[in-house]
């Protein structure tokens, strides 16, 4: 076996048995392997029970697959204007480039990396088996090749973000005109999506899909001729799968023939973004979670000016949100937003549509300040009461909270034609949740802190926040049951249900932060 | 005064500190010292209270966890403790708002000291790692703790910083302040130490305690160091 190979193979044989010798992490692979197996058998059952004229139109999915490719593979490609691709670690760029290799078999074992981890990124994908099959009707085996196709765009798109830098790293000019092309590129996208919803304004989302799905959007690099590819294996059909994969390969064989031909010392183009990766993996053994900021923070006004004791903290934050340009709402919520309007807009019905925004809710609530404050010892140290510091801690995510559910729930209350009382109640029904979730968050790093796999953490989370939301929801079921029977249509059954949802929100959330106001008195510093 | 009494921390089936009894008195400079893994960073962490434990600690006859002691303490971290979005100096203003304090101008003399006051307007993030150690050092003592808690401190340092480094201590000890600096730098602390903890495998193994009328029979703190750390190793 030959130094690479055996590097490659006892790299992946020692991760397998690190995970089961740590129990945490065998617990979280048993909660994975289980939401996995949940999620299975809601997907089958789903698949049985309905009837196959009940699916939404399958066009819809393969439009879908379009834009996930689409995005992953912009983002990823995007990264080669600073950093470069980052297909080796830094003990890769300290020991293997250092060793007498040849520098295509060193890039070969790169990229049978990254494919790998590509592959496993895309893992969630896995887990949305069951809402798929029940929408779409889609098989377990769509779904792995839905995950393939996302796997090769990911490394599409992190090969193409290494020739971008390789080819224009220094030079001003020559990114200029990459940047031109990439940006055209999906400017004629756009606009030709665009101008065929601008055609059939009275079917909006038919319009986007057929547009998505058009033989233009098979030409959009990678993205395209992958769905092309899925869809067609997907549709047995074979001219898809043959020029789509062809297209594929063709591009990869391409940039590996530019990297290896017209740039045979490739490792300098390379060193930039393994470093930037490893100070990020670094950053985060040593307790340091990254700002979710822009690269080049202007400072503006300096001085916190407010403060004293344990609001000193709030204060902070407000100047650290400033810095970060997050006015009320950060850029992931106004994209979270956007995510919330376009399904209501898809849905069409506020049932549904309240889930989903509730899920979403879950993920945008798991990263607040308070979890990185928890990292760094001065919260634990500063000498206020922990209840007190806590509450200042949680307040500025307050705001936000509020802001989110009014921009979402005025439009989407317009479009689904609720009245202002229901309106005013799905707004006051989100921001419980809010609550319930900042509570959850709270309770799952004051009873689980100090476990350092932050996948079952993660895991945990959700977990959490379910079983939070539980009494609540039965509550609400239970009223609408009640008040249908009892008033009929006289009373808005959704009003009343969503209310004792929120009161119950309120009251499960008060427990819980009650429960946990010593917190930072008792909590451990987890920064591993 | 600072006084740890039968500290226990147990990671699961890993005993990190087992039993640990020691006092730093008002006025002194205790280091500990002991090879990598010895579990130094672990009671240094016990006694800031971000960790939990078995035992008893006590910073000028208050509980470590209690509001009055946490009042008195000073923490360096082994790794810098800076906000990404924080300018140096609003770092400062932060930890003294946060402490209740009115500016007095220390924390201006803190970043002249340690050549940080060019600095003043940089974002944390923007730091180097040496000049990250300086400003977490300078946010751990800009409230005059009376007890001064140093898990590795020179590492990152330039010469000039370390020689500032040096002199704070000796003030801090002049000043009737319990300083306890953690370390596996021997030569680092030869100057100053009054008092110093060997530890290795979760215990402390010897106490030696620095005599300026020491014979010459007697054996250097390095001599006991590596006596004992090598034939235990």
């Amino acid at each position: 076996m030959g130094g690479l190979s055996y590097l490659f193979c006892t790299r992946i044989k020692n991760q397998i048995i690190e995970t089961f010798k740590s129990p945490t992490k065998i617990i979280f692979v048993i909660i994975m392997a289980g939401l996995l197996i949940l999620s299975l058998v809601s997907g089958q059952s789903a698949m049985s029970d309905m009837d196959t004229n009940e699916f939404r139109p399958v066009s819809e999915l393969y439009a879908l697959i379009f834009v996930l490719y689409a995005v992953m593979f912009l983002v990823t490609s995007y990264r080669g204007f600073s950093s470069g691709a980052s297909m080796f670690s830094m003990s890769d760029v300290n020991l293997v480039f250092c060793s007498p290799f040849k520098p295509r078999k060193v890039l070969f074992y790169g990229l049978v990396q990254q494919l790998g981890q590509s592959i496993l990124i895309g893992f969630f994908i896995l887990f949305q088996y069951g809402w798929l099959s029940f929408t779409y009707g889609t098989t377990f085996l769509d779904i792995i090749l839905i995950l393939v196709g996302y796997g090769l765009s990911v490394f599409c798109g992190q090969l193409t973000a290494m020739v971008i830098y390789s080819l224009t790293s220094g030079d001003d000019y020559k990114k200029r005109i990459a940047k031109t092309i990439l940006i055209v590129i999906c400017a004629v996208a756009v606009l030709y999506v665009g101008f065929k919803v601008y055609e059939d304004m009275d079917n909006i989302l038919p319009a986007a899909v057929d547009a998505a799905n058009g033989m233009p959007m098979v030409l959009f690099p990678v993205a395209g001729w992958l769905q092309a590819c899925i869809v067609g294996i997907m549709q047995m059909q074979l001219i898809p799968i043959v020029l789509g994969l062809a297209g594929t390969a063709i591009y990869i064989g391409l940039l590996v023939a530019v990297i290896v031909f017209a740039r045979s010392d490739y490792y300098e183009d390379v060193l930039q973004a393994s470093e930037v990766s490893f100070s990020a993996i670094t950053a985060r053994k040593e307790g340091k979670v990254g700002e979710m900021s822009p690269k080049n923070v202007k400072v503006g006004k300096t001085g916190i000016d407010k403060g004293f004791g344990a609001n000193a903290f709030y204060f902070k934050h407000i100047l650290e949100n400033r810095r970060s340009k997050i006015f009320l709402l950060d850029t992931v919520s106004l994209v979270y937003i956007g995510i919330n309007i376009a399904f209501a807009i898809f849905t069409k019905e506020i049932i549904p549509f309240f889930c989903m925004s509730t899920y979403l809710q879950m993920i945008s609530t798991s990263m607040s300040r308070i979890n990185r404050e928890l990292l760094l010892p001065y919260v634990y140290l500063v000498p206020e009461p922990p209840f007190k510091k806590l509450m200042y801690c949680l307040l500025e995510s307050l705001p936000k909270v509020i802001v989110e559910a009014v921009i979402i729930y005025i439009p989407v209350g317009i479009l689904l034609s609720l009245n202002p009382i229901e309106i005013i109640i799905f707004i006051i029904a989100r921001i419980t949740f809010g609550f319930l979730f900042t509570a959850g968050n709270i309770m799952v790093e004051r009873v689980f802190g100090q476990i350092t796999v932050k996948g079952l953490i993660l895991a945990i989370y959700f977990l959490m926040l379910i079983v939070l939301s539980i009494p609540g929801i039965i509550a609400a079921v239970i009223t609408g049951v009640f008040f249908s029977v009892l008033f009929g249509g006289a009373l808005s059954v959704y009003a009343v249900s969503f209310l004792v949802l929120a009161i119950c929100n309120i009251l499960v959330g008060t427990l819980v932060i009650f429960l946990c106001r010593n917190m930072l008195q008792y909590a451990e510093l987890n920064n591993k | 005064m600072l006084r740890v009494i039968n500290v226990t921390k147990k990671y699961r089936n890993t005993i990190a500190n087992d039993n640990i009894t020691f006092d730093v008195s008002d006025g002194q400079i205790a280091v500990l010292l002991g090879p990598n893994g010895a579990g130094k960073s672990t009671i240094i962490k016990c006694i800031s209270g971000l960790l939990r434990f078995n035992g008893h600690i006590e910073i000028n006859g208050f509980d470590n966890k209690s509001i009055e002691a946490k009042r008195l303490l000073g923490y360096i971290p082994e790794m810098p403790a800076i906000y990404d979005m924080l300018t140096v100096e609003e770092h400062l203003e932060f930890i003294r708002r946060a402490y209740r304090m009115q500016d007095d101008g220390y924390g201006k003399q803190l970043m002249e000291r340690f050549e940080l006051w060019d600095k003043k307007d940089k974002l944390g993030k923007e730091l180097s790692k040496g000049m990250q150690q300086k400003l977490s050092i300078c946010c751990a003592v800009i409230h005059r703790p009376k007890i001064i808690i140093f898990d590795e401190p020179m590492v990152g340092l330039d010469p000039h910083a370390i020689k500032e480094l040096k002199d704070m201590f000796i003030e801090m000890r002049d000043s009737g302040a319990s300083v306890l600096i953690s370390t596996h730098m021997l030569d680092s602390v030869e100057d100053y130490w009054d008092v110093a903890n060997i530890m290795m495998g979760g215990k402390i193994v010897a106490t030696k305690y620095n005599r300026h009328d020491m014979d010459n029979n007697e054996k250097t703190l390095e001599e006991l160091f590596f006596e004992i750390t090598e034939n235990r190793g």
